[in-house]
Formats: structure tokens, C-alpha cells, sequence
């Protein structure tokens, strides 16, 4: 903020650090709020955003100038006339650029591109291998496959106004460094956000994948209003995204919502060893579950042979005995889990989420379980989005930032 | 704390004074501020006979007359006053929902309860997260931003700080993890009313009968009626029955403590509480944390305040609201 130009004083200089409202500030806020406008009531006149916006018709007339000069905004001929002069009306250009949200999973990386609306324009999805997981492998094949996609739908590299990027780990946000994350090779304090920024122009922001579900379940999905919910995710491992106040919680060091570490009863009565720690996403993760329908295979030939986590639940709600006796184990873990949560927090929903969690009988067995709580009397439902979720948040935390870029005052303009 | 943080410096102090109300299940403490915090006279009186709200509130205004008189401050100097209730409290409306600790309170609309006897603007808050905003405005969590104040006591409870702001949730019970389900808490849920899980093993009488259940029924005889305190200073000391006591107790406590800090990652806890300012309790706990190091490793510190932690927090929300009436509307 702080201008080399205007030195007429230590005062002033000091005064710039903080936010005051100068023209080119003045004019960036102004054209958040027009466009802000013009997405949520489709096209509309010039005095029509007046109206709306509380702006003097000049401004409005001086910002959609400044918008059209950028591409996000143009006129589409005249509308209605009231009486006087037909007015001019003006629309957003959701084309005029897109947004990408890519979520890294344990094998695979997925992406997803919308426009400025959040409409979606395409997917597309790459297998990770253990051997081709390392950060600069994975920061390539992010290129690569992005690149791919955008030809496809022909798009300008240049129009990529966002990159959002999901990890199953702990993630400084502002550094963009991915901490610690095992299902891949050599990721210890991965500066991924740093990386992707030598491939792309367009801002990056790295996220822990939970924390983005939950923004994807709060913007489109079943958290639409809350503002206070925890959306737990189970699938290989165990995390949870926390929204507080509206606002992704991330705790002082990152790492709030880290629940696979939980210690609660039924698990293990051992001391806690350092190799100890994650015992419960051991158990109520994916791994887990086939690795215990597996322990009971060998005891009883008779069981069906399963490829999934899921299926072993589909077997408990189809009346398979020891299916049901995992599921239920599992269940009153994370019903444990739900009310350590309740008790901290007092959220007014939980929801359930990943290839384990969003089983529908696990979610009929805890709901169960909880019947009658005193302080778990929050509803715990499904997410809404599936396997989408983490997709759709980071593409709704690029929408934030997406056009700013665009009509950011740069240093020679004002 | 619902409404924006700001500069506390850049507010300019309202001239007065303002009064701080702490109700427990035994006694009743007073003190009246000045407009810098700084404690000009205590009042105290107990509530064991007299535990009905409206008793309560007459012994309130009776301690304020009696603070007054004592002080020489003029009653017309009152700005505001805060009061923290040993249970679940709807801030925004000043009602107590409910607590065991005092006979007879439920759904008490202990705010408009003062205004009507004190007539001055009044806030109620759960005493626990007054504790937790004492100690984050003059103790031992001075300025942290994220951080769990721990009270154990009869009961448990904690007062979070989220960023700076105290987390309430819609239904006002963020924080009640006297109810928490660790390793070694009883598995079958509470009945309503009684303690809850963690408190029935690590509250003061479940630490207690824990320790008379262990006893020599000879010896008991004599130790039964040990504060928790008590026992954990006789571990240090080399009673092996007591020491045992004192592992599961910061066995337990350390779970707790893991498991608040895995949900939130809150850099420091706060114990306090007359079994959480135990000494050999907190260095016992701290021994067991020592290889959490996944996600974070929580660091423990003892209250700084003590039993005023409640007091300094009333003052600054009573200072708080006092500020909020006399700020200009922008």
C-alpha cells in the first residue's frame, strides 16, 4: 500500500499502512460491490446498480467503464424503456475467465473448471502412482493434466484467473507448505503453492482437502447457512473440516480438525506410544475395516470375498452377521467422536462425508447411538456433494479471489 | 464474544465504575472496578442457604450497597455490571438455562434480574468462559488468540478462545467437556443431572472416591474427607495408593487435553479450577503429553489468576459493555 510517490510526511506514510480509502482502493471496493450486483440479479441497466449499490451515477458509469476495460462486463444491446431513452443493459461475463479446483488424493489427482458463476465447464482425473508421487512429479502431472483440460474446453491459459489445490495434510495456508503427507513419497514440507506458481500466473492457493469440503458443503451443499458445522470426512483416513462463525477454523499451528488423532474408548487401552498416534483412523478408515473383514475371513471361509470398505457395509445393512458387528464398532467410535465433538464445539449440524462416512447405514447406526444425548442434539446428516466436495470448495474459495486480479489497482494506474 | 474485536486502546474509557458478580454453588463474591479494571472493594457471602435466584440477587444488591458504603464511590458512578453463573448461559438474552450447582435455577433471567435491582446494564456469562476471558485479558493467557482454559473442579468445563473470541455455539454449550468420552471414562452415557464422564473420574469427588476406594479401609478412615489437592501433594510424597491416583487422574486429564487440542489446535490450556491449580497434577499430566507430539503438542500452563480469574473477567466484560454504550454509533 505504502507509496514512495506520495511523501510529504511520516505521517502519511504511516497512515497508508492501514486501509484508507484512496481512489484506486475506492475504486476496487466499488467494483467488487457492482459485480457482486450483477452475478446475484443477472443483467441489469446502469441505474439499476445505482439503485442497488448506493453509488452516485458517475461512479457506477466511471466502474462499469473500468469492468467493461477488463473483459467482465459488457453491454448486450437495450432494454425495456420506461418511457425516456431505452436503457443500456450490461451482464457479468462468467466466460471471461475460469477457475480451477484440483484435490489430491492418496492414488489419484482430480480437477474441475468453472467459470466465474461457478458453473461447471469439465473434469477430468489422473491415477497417482507411489513411484510417480513425489512433489515434483505431482507439481507436473498438475500442469500437465490442467493444461490438457483447459485445450480441451479451449481455453486461454491467460483466463485461468484461480488454482485452488486440496492435500490430505496439514497445510501452512499462507505459505502455501503442504507439512507432512504419508500417503505420498518424500512430502515433508512440500512449498507446493510456490511450485505451481513457476507453472501458472494465476494466484494458487493450497488447502487441507477436509477444510475445502466443508467450504464446497457450505457454499453448494448440505452446510448451505450454517455457520457453525463440522463436516467429518472418513474414507482412507480420518479428518474434519471446522466452520466457525462462517470462517474455515485452522487453529494456531494448522491443524485444527485433526480428529484421526482422537483418543477415545473402544479402541485401545494401551499407554500411548509415539507409534500409537493415528490408531483410530487405522481403524475407522477404509484399511481398516476390509482389514478386519479379512481377519474374519480366515476365521470363517464362508464370508464373501469384498474389494471395498463399502461393501462390507453393504453387507452388514443386507443382514451379514459379522459385517454388522464391524459396523457397529465403528459406529459407536465415531459416535464417541460426534459428542467429543458436540461437547467441545456446539455445532449446529455434523456432517458426514468420504467413501466410509457417507455410508448410509453407518449414519443410520450413530444417529441411533446419539438418540437421546444431552448435548449431541445437533442433526448429523449426510454431505451433499460426494466425491465432489472438496472439488467444488476449491473452486468456490478461487471464486473469492478470482477477479481481483482483474480489477486490482496495479502500481502505475490511479 | 459475538460482536467485532478492536483496539481496546483505541476506545476511549468511560469515567465510572463497574461491578463484577461471581456466583457459585457455595459462595458469592463481589468486587467493584474502576474504569482501568483495578479492584476498589470486595463483598462476599455464601449461597448455600440461600441458593434462589431472587435471593441471590437481593444478596448481590446487598454486597454492591455494602461495596458502596465502603468505598465512598457514588452509586450514580455504576456503568455496568457482569455476573458469571456456574452453568449453561444464553449471553445474548442473560439467561441461565441451567445449573446443579444452585437449587432451583433453570431458564433464571439472571440480566434483566439485575438491571431491575442494580438499574444499570447488566451481562451474564457462564463462569468458566468469564475465567478464560480473565485470563486472556490479565493472566496467564494474556493476548493468546487461541487457547482452552481448563477449570476442573467439582465439575469440568472449558472456555475456548477461537481467534481471539470466545466460542459460545447456537445453543450456548461450547466448552461443556466435563461430558467428554476418553480412554478410561465410563462408557455409558450420563444420566441428566448427574456429572459426566470425565468429571465422575477426574472431577474433586470422583478423584476422591477414587482415593477412598483405594484406601486401607483402616487408614481411610482418617484420609477420607482429603481434598484432591491433598492426595496429589501426598504422591509427591511417596504414598504409593495416592500415586496412583494421581497417574489415572493426569492419565485421564492428558486425554482430554489431547483430544480438545487435536479438534481445535489451541496453542496453550489454562488449568485452573481448585483441582486443576494442583501443581503435581499439571506436571504429571505434562509428562504423560510429552510424546503427543501429532497433531501438536499442547503446552500447560497453571491459572494465573486463581480464584479471581472469574472476578477480572466480569470486570472486563462489564468494562466491555460499559464501553459499548458510551462509543459513539459510527
Amino acid at each position: 500500500m505504502a507509496s514512495g510517490r506520495n511523501c510529504s510526511g511520516d505521517l502519511i506514510v504511516k497512515k497508508e499502512t492501514v486501509l484508507v480509502a484512496r481512489p484506486p482502493l475506492l475504486r476496487q471496493t466499488n467494483a467488487q460491490l457492482l459485480l457482486r450486483l450483477l452475478r446475484k440479479s443477472g443483467p441489469c441497466s446502469k441505474a439499476d446498480l445505482v439503485r442497488a449499490s448506493g453509488l452516485s451515477a458517475p461512479t457506477v458509469t466511471n466502474v462499469v467503464a473500468h469492468l467493461a476495460s477488463t473483459g467482465l462486463v459488457e453491454p448486450i444491446g437495450e432494454g425495456d424503456s420506461t418511457g425516456g431513452r431505452p436503457p443500456d443493459i450490461i451482464r457479468f461475463r462468467a466466460e471471461r475467465g475460469c477457475v480451477a479446483g484440483v484435490e489430491i488424493g492418496p492414488n489419484f489427482i482430480r480437477f474441475l473448471l468453472a467459470d466465474l458463476d461457478g458453473h461447471e465447464l469439465g473434469r477430468a482425473k489422473a491415477s497417482l502412482s507411489w513411484n510417480s508421487s513425489k512433489p515434483a512429479a505431482v507439481c507436473a502431472q498438475i500442469a500437465k493434466e490442467l493444461r490438457n483440460l483447459l485445450r480441451k474446453l479451449k481455453l486461454d491459459e491467460e483466463q485461468l484467473l484461480g488454482l485452488v489445490v486440496g492435500v490430505p495434510a496439514i497445510v501452512d495456508v499462507k505459505q502455501g507448505v503442504v507439512f507432512s503427507l504419508s500417503a505420498l513419497k518424500g512430502w515433508d514440507s512440500v512449498p507446493l503453492g510456490s511450485m505451481l506458481s513457476r507453472e501458472f500466473q494465476c494466484r494458487v492457493i493450497v488447502e487441507n482437502d477436509t477444510n475445502l469440503a466443508a467450504q464446497g458443503e457450505y457454499h453448494h451443499g448440505a452446510a448451505k447457512g450454517e455457520q457453525n458445522f463440522v463436516f467429518i470426512i472418513i474414507g482412507e483416513g480420518v479428518g474434519a473440516g471446522i466452520v466457525l462463525d462462517g470462517n474455515i477454523y485452522r487453529g494456531a499451528k494448522w491443524s485444527a480438525g485433526e480428529i484421526g488423532y482422537l483418543r477415545v474408548p473402544n479402541i485401545s487401552r494401551e499407554h500411548p506410544t509415539i507409534h500409537g498416534y493415528g490408531r483410530l483412523e487405522k481403524v475407522l478408515g477404509a484399511p481398516g475395516i476390509l482389514r478386519s473383514w479379512r481377519a474374519s475371513r480366515k476365521r470363517s471361509r464362508t464370508h464373501p470375498k469384498v474389494s471395498s470398505a463399502t461393501e462390507v457395509f453393504d453387507l452388514a445393512a443386507a443382514g451379514n452377521s459379522q459385517a454388522k458387528k464391524i459396523l457397529l464398532q465403528r459406529a459407536t467410535i465415531l459416535s464417541d467422536i460426534v459428542l467429543d465433538l458436540a461437547l467441545i464445539l456446539n455445532p449446529s449440524v455434523i456432517l458426514l462425508g468420504g467413501e466410509v462416512g457417507s455410508h448410509p447405514r453407518l449414519l443410520q447406526e450413530v444417529n441411533k447411538q446419539l438418540k437421546g444425548s444431552e448435548f449431541a442434539v445437533m442433526p448429523v446428516g449426510p454431505g451433499a456433494l460426494g466425491s465432489s466436495a472438496v472439488m467444488w470448495g476449491a473452486v468456490y474459495m478461487g471464486l473469492e479471489f478470482a477477479v481481483l486480479g482483474l480489477i486490482q489497482p496495479s502500481e502505475s494506474a490511479s | 464474544m459475538r460482536k467485532q474485536a478492536r483496539s481496546r486502546s483505541a476506545v476511549r474509557r468511560p469515567d465510572g465504575n463497574v461491578v463484577a458478580v461471581d456466583i457459585g454453588g457455595t459462595n458469592l463474591r463481589v468486587a467493584l472496578a474502576d474504569s482501568n479494571g483495578r479492584i476498589l472493594g470486595r463483598s462476599a457471602a455464601s449461597t448455600k442457604a440461600t441458593s434462589s435466584p431472587d435471593m441471590v440477587v437481593t444478596q448481590i444488591h446487598q454486597c454492591v450497597q455494602q461495596l458502596l458504603q465502603q468505598t465512598g464511590v457514588p452509586r450514580s458512578s455504576l456503568l455496568a455490571v457482569a455476573a458469571g453463573a456456574p452453568g449453561v448461559t444464553d449471553r445474548d438474552a442473560g439467561v441461565v438455562f441451567a445449573t446443579s450447582y444452585l437449587k432451583g435455577w433453570t431458564n433464571v433471567p439472571l440480566g434483566p434480574l439485575l438491571e431491575s435491582v442494580l438499574h444499570i446494564p447488566a451481562v451474564v456469562e457462564n463462569d468458566v468462559k468469564l475465567a478464560a476471558v480473565g485470563e486472556n485479558w490479565k493472566g496467564a493467557a494474556r493476548g493468546v488468540p487461541n487457547f482452552v482454559f481448563l477449570a476442573i473442579g467439582t465439575g469440568i468445563a472449558a472456555g475456548i478462545f477461537v481467534n481471539g473470541q470466545l466460542v459460545h455455539g447456537p445453543n450456548w454449550v461450547a466448552g461443556e467437556v466435563g461430558y467428554l468420552i476418553v480412554p478410561g471414562t465410563p462408557v455409558t452415557p450420563a444420566k441428566r443431572g448427574a456429572p459426566g464422564s470425565l468429571e465422575a473420574m477426574i472431577g474433586g469427588e470422583g478423584i476422591r472416591h477414587r482415593w477412598v476406594c483405594s484406601s486401607d479401609p483402616k487408614r481411610a478412615r482418617n484420609t477420607k474427607d482429603l481434598a484432591a489437592t491433598a492426595i496429589f501433594d501426598r504422591a509427591v510424597a511417596g504414598d504409593s495408593n495416592a500415586k496412583n491416583v494421581l497417574d489415572e487422574s493426569a492419565r485421564i486429564l492428558a486425554y482430554a487435553v489431547h483430544n480438545i487440542s487435536a479438534v481445535l489446535n489451541s496453542s496453550v490450556f489454562v488449568l485452573g479450577g481448585g483441582v486443576g491449580i494442583s501443581k503435581p497434577l499439571l506436571a504429571a499430566t505434562q509428562r504423560i503429553l510429552e510424546p503427543y507430539t501429532q497433531p501438536s503438542r499442547p503446552k500447560l500452563i497453571s491459572s494465573k489468576l486463581g480464584q479471581d480469574a472469574q472476578l477480572i473477567g466480569a470486570i472486563r466484560l462489564a468494562l466491555d459493555k460499559a464501553e459499548s454504550l458510551s462509543d459513539p454509533q459510527i
